[in-house]
């Protein structure tokens, strides 16, 4: 071994901080932390991802707030909210409507954001799983929930559960446990967590 | 996805404008359409614009008018599932359509989209067309043929294509004697799927390139009927169907006056189970009936020919499809009683 090998190398130093950096947004996102400066933001005021508003920018209203943005007619509404909007609560699993991790809502119905087009939600009311963690001192019941009874592992798929469990609350606010599998039929855990995850939500529904 | 422009008229006919050209597809609910747009499963060159059917006011109606049940091709499979005289008049179509994939997409799919879809092989689906079978391209071979067809065809070949079709809702129109209106003609349900034209490898309905479905309707059971959809698929919540089943029954004085049978993903087209129906015809509904309704419906029906070029896949067949859909359709007619 030369001299130099006994020191940390630039290379190797960079690639360890790289590291930390990576895994403490990992750890953030599952708390709910990362500061997503609309979330943030709750005076509904307009934000413009582009030159301005109007002309050919179309209004996305996330969360209550409106967002101008200029889209392409082949964008994905997942698309828009991830890339766009940078609020990456929201996941791209499979983008074939398969697996439910890009699960928003649109008017107030569960919808998977990669099987519906940009332009098609353009002026409805949208709810992404920010809005149930907009910081960690004021986390919604539902995400308090979850992280309590640990109904994750990785957590990737989370957000689409938590939105989902908010829809159907919303609709039927104790759901037993064959209605919660049934309402949430939507939605993978690749980690297998899907039993602890429905009897969270029997739990929240309970009051719990 | 790739670059394609997407068209919102707001009349049928300005749609049927845009799709004349044939550089064009229709995008409605978009579950099928973009699931396709995004797999790249065809040789064929993809839409240069998509024609959304979304921005045409007045196609999501579900509404009741004399003895006639009317629904917009738009309307959601949620809206369907959850409509309360389809729920008590026409219950098969309420089950099949709560039947279909999951709440997300049943929130996004639509009825008209869901009679037209393409057809169910894990070959021609695959993505970037990693299979180019006989569908795709003039003499290509049948990979479910020579490979794992356990979710193939039980009644044989259309067009040389083992393809099934998987469309829940389909089987329940076909039973409750739907008609479904285009913009040009009304069809029975009984003529509406066709076998593939192999010049437009996507089709699996008689519709030309211009033509959309606007509107499904069903005329109003007797009275005395009861109609049920039964579905088997691997998972329970969320799966295309192996087999589903619906059954339309009208009884008087304790036998059956009238019955309507249909079968879907066990052919490439839906399959009006005639046999089953002059079975059970004018006799009371018990299991033993039931069963042997069944049986009849599955005359006819094969496994398909295991070769020796996949006897090295350790494939299963589909023969077990036989038994599962004779089970279908006795605990449909059993529902009906």
């Amino acid at each position: 071994m030369t001299e130099e090998k006994k020191g940390i190398s630039r290379r190797e130093f960079l690639k360890d901080a790289s590291l930390i950096v990576g895994g403490a947004a990992v750890g953030s996102t599952m708390l709910g932390t990362v500061a997503v400066a609309s979330c943030n933001n709750n005076n509904n005021t307009t934000t413009s991802v582009g030159p301005s508003g109007g002309g050919r920018h179309s209004l996305f209203k996330v969360n209550g707030i409106d967002h101008w943005v200029e889209i392409e007619p082949y964008w994905s509404l997942n698309f828009v909210i991830r890339e766009k909007l940078g609020l990456t609560f929201t996941k791209m699993g499979c983008d074939r409507g398969e697996c439910g991790h890009c699960t928003v809502l649109v008017n107030d119905l569960p919808i998977y954001s990669c099987m519906m087009l940009a332009q098609d939600a353009i002026d409805k009311p949208i709810e992404t799983a920010e809005i149930l963690s907009p910081d960690l001192t004021n986390l919604d019941g539902i995400a308090k929930s979850f992280r309590d009874n640990a109904a994750f592992q990785c957590g990737f798929c989370t957000a689409g559960w938590m939105i989902a469990t908010k829809a159907l609350l919303k609709k039927n606010p104790s759901p037993n446990l064959d209605q919660v599998r049934e309402e949430l039929a939507g939605h993978l855990c690749i980690c297998s967590g899907i039993i602890e995850i429905c009897q969270t939500v029997v739990k929240i529904g309970q009051g719990g | 996805m790739y670059p394609f422009k997407v068209n919102n008229p707001t009349t049928v006919n300005a749609a049927a404008q845009a799709l004349a050209g044939g550089k064009a597809a229709i995008i409605a609910g978009g579950t099928e359409q973009l699931f396709f747009l995004k797999a790249m499963h065809s040789p064929a060159t993809p839409p240069e614009t998509l024609v959304n059917l979304k921005s045409i006011p007045g196609l999501t109606d579900i509404k009741e008018e004399g003895n006639t049940l009317k629904i917009g091709a738009l309307a959601t499979l949620t809206a369907i599932a959850n409509n309360d005289i389809i729920k008590s008049k026409y219950t098969a179509l309420a089950q099949a359509a709560k039947a279909v994939a999951s709440p997300e997409l049943r929130n996004q799919g639509t009825i008209g989209g869901n009679i037209c879809q393409r057809v169910q092989c894990w070959y021609y689906k695959a993505d970037n067309n990693l299979f180019p079978c006989r569908r795709k391209v003039s003499n290509g071979p049948c990979y479910a043929l020579l490979g794992d067809n356990r979710y193939n065809s039980i009644f044989g070949q259309v067009n040389t294509c083992y393809a099934v079709n998987p469309s829940d809702t389909a089987p329940a129109l076909l039973a409750l004697g739907a008609k479904i209106v285009t913009n040009k003609k009304t069809y029975n349900a009984s003529e509406f799927w066709s076998a593939t034209n192999t010049s437009d490898i996507e089709k699996t309905t008689v519709l030309a390139l211009d033509e959309i479905v606007t509107e499904i309707q069903i005329p109003a059971p007797a009275a005395g009927t009861k109609s049920a959809f039964k579905k088997f698929a691997l998972r329970k919540s969320f799966d295309f169907p192996i087999v589903n089943a619906a059954a339309v029954i009208t009884l008087s004085g304790g036998t059956v006056s009238k019955a309507s049978i249909a079968l879907n993903a066990v052919h490439n087209l839906p399959r009006k189970a005639t046999a089953a129906e002059d079975s059970i015809n004018g006799k009371a509904i018990n299991a033993d009936t039931a069963w042997d309704a069944g049986v009849a419906a599955l005359n006819g029906a094969n496994a398909m020919p295991q070769t020796p070029a996949n006897t090295t896949w350790d494939t299963i067949g589909n023969k077990y499809m036989i038994q599962i859909a004779k089970v279908l359709v006795k605990r449909a007619i059993l529902d009906c009683r």
